[in-house]
């Protein structure tokens, strides 16, 4: 194949995995863990705490004190600022889905959270053995570039490949016109 | 077959980062390896066995990443071990058995290969400060410091999650692996340690893995508390995921280095290390410009 092709598939890939979403891996302590009715929820937010940008909520749905997953429920994810005056013009309402999560077991939602500050997330699951909701509070911090330090790295690279090479064809340059490096 | 089980094997994080990094590694070790059996006319051309070691290591590297084992690998203690034992005692070694260093550079762009092989000559200070941190001694002592340091709970415990310091630990589990395999798998040239030295260079991970192993069989409680945090999914409690991890650990660790003794046994009875030169050599220059 030819580099060129190769060269733009590589960087085309790139470029979509520093543009990829954030992606939930369960493995973090609860943001939230109750009972609700005959479900015990384990609610999960990535990143943890949440900050201004990209959220992705996961829920655990299981029978209330069993270890068996519940399937085919309905979850409603809801946030809502804290602050009165932002309420009716920043709240979110969405609907959790196992489509596309990485843990199967999960039902996940992702959204933009539009602004820092204590945010109310409420999660509603109706479901065979009946409903349940659970509502808590987080502080949700200000994105800084060290949420995504993924485009420095890459950038320090480059830089380096760019450095080298540049020394790399000045080196052979110079061996060309045989003077000492 | 059970939810629970169905839910496992259908749970894949297709993570674009790895994906990127594992298809640019093969992507470049196949247009280097073509070049040097095309341009090398056998001279310095790898073997065939050594691309499939080093495809190998990119699946094991996968599937430790990117399988259940790796999703689930936040819920459960033994599933996080196994991941860690894929990446240290397989991936590692066997992606250094690919020799990927003269493929890569073979794969780069004339000006960029010339660069780079000039950071590679005997006298450059980067040549010298890798021959350095590739000495026995050395990647011995911080592979075993590395492993050691990440079990203590408290620092165990600060990493899980998908934090950052959750990737420092991957990436110096891994980094510290690959430069521990180096002085008896090279990725470049011949091996600082063959025959009896290197077999006996893998006993004292081989013994710590055993310690450790046992210490966290057999604990009374749990020792993390990062698996008491996160919910259960599966009738396994949390010492029994703990107890099941430190057997992965002491037997499945003790298995691999008993494996890998065997392979470095053969290769050095083979002679099979003589098969490419070391960078610096006379015919290796040639190649690189």
């Amino acid at each position: 194949m030819p580099r060129r092709i190769l060269l733009s598939l590589a960087a085309g890939l790139m470029m979509a995995g520093l543009a990829w979403p954030v992606e939930a891996e369960h493995g973090l302590v609860p943001t939230a863990r109750q009972t609700a009715g005959p479900y015990d929820l384990n609610v999960f937010t990535e990143p943890s705490p949440p900050r201004a940008g990209p959220v992705e909520v996961s829920v655990l749905v299981q029978r209330a004190g069993t270890t068996v997953s519940v399937n085919d429920a309905r979850v409603i994810v809801t946030a809502t600022p804290a602050k009165e005056s932002d309420r009716a013009s920043q709240a979110i309402r969405t609907e959790a889905t196992r489509a596309g999560t990485t843990n199967k077991l999960f039902y996940a939602a992702t959204f933009r959270l539009p602004a820092a500050g204590r945010w109310r997330m409420g999660v509603a699951v109706t479901g065979p053995l009946g409903a349940g909701a659970v509502a808590f509070e987080v502080e949700a911090a200000e994105t800084t570039l060290l949420d995504r330090p993924l485009p420095i790295i890459a950038g320090a690279v480059l830089l380096v490949v760019a450095v080298v090479w540049w020394r790399g064809g000045s080196g052979r340059k110079r061996a060309a016109r045989g003077t000492p490096e | 077959m059970s939810p629970e089980l169905s839910a496992f094997l259908r749970s894949w994080s297709w993570e674009p980062t790895i994906l990127v990094g594992l298809g640019l590694a093969l992507g470049l070790y196949t247009i280097g390896w073509r070049r040097l059996q095309q341009r090398g006319r056998g001279r310095v051309g790898l073997p065939a066995w050594r691309a499939w070691c080093f495809v190998a290591g990119l699946l094991t590297v996968g599937v430790a990443l990117l399988s259940p084992i790796g999703v689930y690998g936040g819920l459960f203690f033994f599933l996080h071990m196994t991941q860690h034992v894929l990446l240290i005692l397989v991936a590692a070694p066997l992606l250094w058995l690919g020799m990927p260093l003269l493929p890569w550079l073979w794969a780069l762009p004339k000006g960029l290969r010339h660069g780079v092989g000039r950071l590679l000559t005997p006298r450059h200070p980067v040549r010298r400060l890798f021959d350095r941190i590739t000495r026995p001694g050395f990647a011995l002592a911080v592979h075993l410091a590395t492993v050691a340091i990440w079990h203590v709970p408290a620092f165990y415990d600060m990493a899980q999650g998908r934090t950052l310091v959750h990737d420092v630990q991957h990436v110096t589990f891994f980094g510290t692996a690959l430069l521990f395999w180096w002085p008896v798998a090279p990725p470049i040239g011949r091996p600082s340690l063959a025959g009896g030295a290197a077999i006996l260079y893998l006993v004292p991970p081989m013994l710590e893995g055993k310690l450790l192993g046992a210490l966290i069989t057999f604990a009374p409680q749990p020792l993390y508390d990062t698996y008491q945090l996160v919910p259960r999914v599966w009738d396994l409690s949390v010492l029994e995921d703990q107890q099941l991890s430190g057997i992965v650990m002491w037997i499945g660790g003790a298995l691999l280095f008993f494996l890998a003794m065997i392979v470095l046994f053969l290769l050095w009875f083979n002679q099979e290390e003589t098969d490419t030169p070391e960078v610096g050599a006379p015919e290796t220059r040639a190649v690189v410009r």
